[in-house]
């Protein structure tokens, strides 16, 4: 079992909002792995199988978020989530 | 994903489509819940036809959680009258995080606790914006 932690400078131009907090818990629920996020200047980690967790960070564009992932899969959902999180813009 | 409890949301106009359109535009994979429009103009009668086949609809044998855009109102005056007859909770006063969560549920629940967790989801999703922002005044 492995564990994972990186650091990703949100891109979007809005911010992590609704529709990108609902693909990315959409996505985090595709991995085995558990998956959290934390602001950088907060210790404060959320589940990321929750909208509303993800929302309650209030994360803007360039705001640093800890992505971490616990499990077989770890390696690859942070990869695939933390690209989710660095997208120029808010998806169509 | 969701629970087997089928959800149908009763409000004044189409308040729970418009509901049910953010809901898809958050989550496209969201399970396809039930509205009922009510117009306060229109024949009782048809009003509680209307929720009589959404409801019917939405049983799976599990139950229906009904929601209800505020307690007191036709459309949640209208749903209590079905309490007797179906297997049927109603919670009143919805909000979008109520619909996100019931989205996302990874576990079921039955109809009873299902009803009182998301009562409590939805009270506990209303905030002061700036409490929650970091930095911002406590």
């Amino acid at each position: 079992m492995s564990a994972l932690e990186e650091s990703f400078i949100v891109q979007g131009e809005l911010g992590l909002h609704a529709r990108p907090a609902g693909r990315f818990v959409n996505l985090a629920g595709r991995f085995e792995s558990e998956i959290s996020v934390s602001r950088e200047d907060n210790e404060e980690w959320v589940s990321g199988r929750s909208v509303l967790s993800i929302l309650s960070l209030a994360a803007s564009q360039g705001t640093i978020l800890k992505l971490r992932a616990e499990g077989p899969d770890a390696e690859e959902a942070v990869r695939a989530l933390g690209t989710l999180l660095t997208e120029p813009r808010a998806p169509a | 994903m969701s629970s087997k409890v089928g959800v149908v949301i009763v409000t004044h106009y189409r308040l729970g489509e418009e509901f049910l359109q953010a809901l898809q535009l958050i989550l496209p994979e969201a399970p396809a819940f039930a509205a009922v429009a009510v117009d306060p103009n229109q024949p009782v009668e048809q009003i509680r036809q209307a929720i009589a086949d959404k409801l019917a609809a939405a049983e799976n044998g599990e139950g229906v959680l009904v929601l209800t855009d505020m307690f007191g109102g036709t459309p949640s005056n209208m749903s209590l009258s079905f309490l007797d007859e179906h297997h049927v909770e109603i919670v009143t006063g919805i909000n979008l995080p109520m619909l996100v969560k019931l989205a996302t549920l990874s576990e079921d629940k039955p109809l009873e606790e299902l009803a009182t967790f998301i009562k409590e989801y939805g009270q506990r999703n209303i905030s002061v914006a700036s409490e929650l922002l970091p930095g911002a005044k406590a």
